[in-house]
C-alpha cells in the first residue's frame, strides 16, 4: 500500500517537475520570479471565494489566476512600470482578495491544503488534468520555439523580425497560470514556487544551450521532486517542505562545481 | 539603384511624458539609398527608426514603406526591415549561442514554419561571407564587443531584408574595431543592395557610401545634404551640438 502511493506520488512530482520546470525558464529568463507566488494567490484566492459562494472551486482557481494573468502585461505597458512592479501591485490586490475571504470562510482548515497540498489526495482527474496540461505545453513549446527563443532573448528584436511578441507575451502567462493553478491543491503555493524557480537557477549554473536550458530545468525539477518525495517517505518528513529544501540543496552543489562559474570569474 | 520610395514619412510628430520627441519630420528614402542620421544624444534619431519600426506610435503623420501604410500592415512591414538596436542590454550570462542568435534571424519567417534546409543555407552563407565559424558554439554573451557586432549584423543580413535600420552601432566600440564593421555595412550595403539607415551621434563615424546625410536636433530635421555641404557649415556643426 505504501509503495504504491509512493509511486504515484512519484510518478505526479515528475509530472509536475518537468511542467514548473519548463514554466520555470521562461519565468527565470524573463525575469519575473514574483508571479509565480502571484499567481498562485490568485488561485487560493479563486478557490476561496468558489467555496464561499458554493461555485466549483478549482474552476474559480483557474479563471482567477487567468484572469489575474491576463492584466499583468497591459498593467505594466500603459502605466509605463516594470512588469515586476504591476506584479507586486497585483499581488497586493490577490492577498487582499483571498485575506477577505479567508476571513469569511467557517472551515479554515481547507486553506491548508491551498498552502501546502497534498499530493496524497490527487485523484485521477489532477493526473489526467496534469498530463493534458504538460501534453499542451509541450505541444505549444515545439511549434513557437523559435518564436519564444526571440522573445526570451530580446522582446523589441522580436518584434521587429515581425513576431506578434505581446500575444506570445500572453500566452506564455496564461500556461503560468495554468501551470500553478492545476498544481496547487496538489502540491501547494511553497513547493510550486520552489519547482519553479530553483530547476532554472541549477540549469543557468550549467549550460549555456536554451534547449539544453529547457531540458536541464525539467530534468532538476522532476529529480528534485522525486528525490524529495522518497526523503520524505523514508523519513515521515512533509512533502513540500523536504522537496524545497533537497532542491536548495541541488542548487548548492551545482552552483559549487558550475563550469559557469569559473566563467563569471574570469570574466570578473 | 532600385526605383521608387523605400521609405516614405510625411509630417510625423511624436510626443512622450508631456513634451514632443519628433516634430513635423518629413523625409523621403528611396531604394537603395544609404541614409546617415546625425544628430546629438536625445535629438530623436532612436525615435525615429522606432516610429517607423511601429514600436512608438506617432501622434500625427504617415508613414510608408514599400508604399505600405505602417498603421496598417505593421507587421508584414517589418519582415522587410532588419533592425540592430543601439544595445541589448542581455545578461551576459544568457543561455544562447551564437549559432541560436543566427537561426533566429529566420525566426519572422512565420507562425509553423519551421526553420528548413534554404533557411539553413542563407545562414551558412552569411556565416561564411562573416568568417564567424570559430563564433558559433560560443555563448553569446560572453564574445567581444567587436564580435557581437560583427555577429548581429549576420543575424540581420540573414533576415534577407530589404532594409537595414542600424541603430548607432558604433557602441561599445573601439576605433579600430568600428572601422572593420563600417566596412562590413558597407560592403553588404553593395553586395545586397540594401537601402540603409544608419543612426550616429558622431559626425566622424558618417560613411563615404552616404548618398544623404539627415540631421536632427531637438526633435526637427535641420538640414538634409550631402556630407561635403556638411562640412562646409562649420558654426551649423558647433550648432548641431550646442
Amino acid at each position: 500500500m505504501t509503495d504504491s502511493i509512493l509511486y504515484k506520488s512519484l510518478f505526479i512530482i515528475i509530472l509536475t517537475g518537468i511542467q514548473c520546470g519548463i514554466i520555470g525558464v521562461f519565468i527565470f529568463l524573463l525575469n519575473i520570479p514574483f508571479i509565480g507566488v502571484t499567481l498562485s494567490h490568485s488561485a487560493m484566492a479563486g478557490g476561496i471565494w468558489g467555496m464561499i459562494l458554493g461555485l466549483p472551486s478549482r474552476v474559480m482557481a483557474l479563471g482567477f489566476s487567468l484572469l489575474s494573468s491576463l492584466f499583468i502585461p497591459p498593467l505594466s505597458e500603459k502605466s509605463r512600470i516594470s512588469p515586476n512592479i504591476a506584479i507586486s501591485i497585483l499581488f497586493s490586490f490577490v492577498l487582499g482578495i483571498a485575506f477577505l475571504g479567508m476571513g469569511l470562510l467557517p472551515q479554515k482548515g481547507v486553506i491548508l491544503d491551498l498552502l501546502w497540498g497534498n499530493i496524497l489526495l490527487v485523484d485521477s482527474l489532477d493526473i489526467i488534468f496534469l498530463i493534458f496540461l504538460l501534453f499542451a505545453l509541450g505541444v505549444f513549446i515545439a511549434a513557437f520555439f523559435k518564436e519564444l527563443v526571440a522573445i526570451l532573448f530580446n522582446r523589441e528584436i522580436a518584434a521587429s523580425l515581425g513576431i506578434n511578441d505581446r500575444l506570445f507575451f500572453y500566452v506564455l502567462l496564461f500556461f503560468v497560470g495554468a501551470v500553478i493553478t492545476v498544481n496547487l491543491n496538489i502540491i501547494g503555493g511553497l513547493l510550486l514556487f520552489s519547482l519553479i524557480i530553483i530547476p532554472p537557477s541549477i540549469a543557468y549554473q550549467i549550460t549555456y544551450d536554451i534547449k539544453k536550458f529547457i531540458f536541464l530545468s525539467s530534468f532538476f525539477a522532476s529529480l528534485g521532486g522525486a528525490g524529495g518525495v522518497i526523503f520524505s517517505f523514508t523519513f515521515n518528513w512533509p512533502v513540500s517542505a523536504t522537496v524545497a529544501i533537497f532542491l536548495s540543496f541541488i542548487l548548492l552543489i551545482v552552483y559549487l562545481i558550475s563550469p559557469k562559474r569559473r566563467v563569471y570569474a574570469k570574466v570578473d | 539603384m532600385a526605383q521608387g520610395y523605400a521609405i516614405r514619412v510625411k509630417n510625423v510628430c511624436l510626443s512622450g511624458h508631456g513634451h514632443a520627441i519628433l516634430n513635423h519630420i518629413d523625409l523621403d528614402v528611396k531604394k537603395g539609398e544609404f541614409i546617415t542620421i546625425l544628430g546629438p544624444n536625445g535629438s530623436g534619431k532612436t525615435s525615429l527608426l522606432k516610429t517607423i519600426l511601429g514600436f512608438y506610435k506617432a501622434g500625427q503623420g504617415e508613414i510608408f514603406v514599400n508604399q505600405e501604410n505602417t498603421k496598417s500592415k505593421i507587421r508584414s512591414i517589418r519582415k522587410n526591415i532588419a533592425y540592430m538596436p543601439q544595445r541589448l542590454d542581455m545578461d551576459p550570462y544568457f543561455p544562447i549561442l551564437v549559432k541560436d542568435v543566427l537561426v533566429m534571424g529566420r525566426s519572422g519567417k512565420g507562425i509553423l514554419k519551421r526553420i528548413d534546409k534554404n533557411d539553413r543555407d542563407i545562414i551558412r552563407s552569411v556565416e561564411k561571407e562573416f568568417k564567424i565559424h570559430h563564433l558559433l558554439n560560443k555563448p553569446f554573451g560572453l564574445i567581444s564587443g567587436g564580435e557581437r557586432q560583427k555577429v548581429m549584423l549576420a543575424f540581420v543580413l540573414i533576415q534577407k531584408p530589404e532594409i537595414l535600420f542600424l541603430d548607432e552601432p558604433n557602441v561599445n566600440l573601439d576605433i579600430q574595431a568600428y572601422k572593420k564593421f563600417l566596412k562590413m555595412v558597407e560592403k553588404i550595403y553593395i553586395d545586397h543592395r540594401l537601402t540603409v539607415l544608419f543612426v550616429t551621434h558622431l559626425i566622424t563615424h558618417i560613411s563615404e557610401f552616404s548618398n544623404r546625410i539627415v540631421v536632427l536636433k531637438n526633435g526637427h530635421v535641420i538640414f538634409q545634404g550631402q556630407k561635403k555641404e556638411l562640412w562646409e557649415k562649420k558654426d551649423f556643426l558647433s550648432y548641431i551640438y550646442d
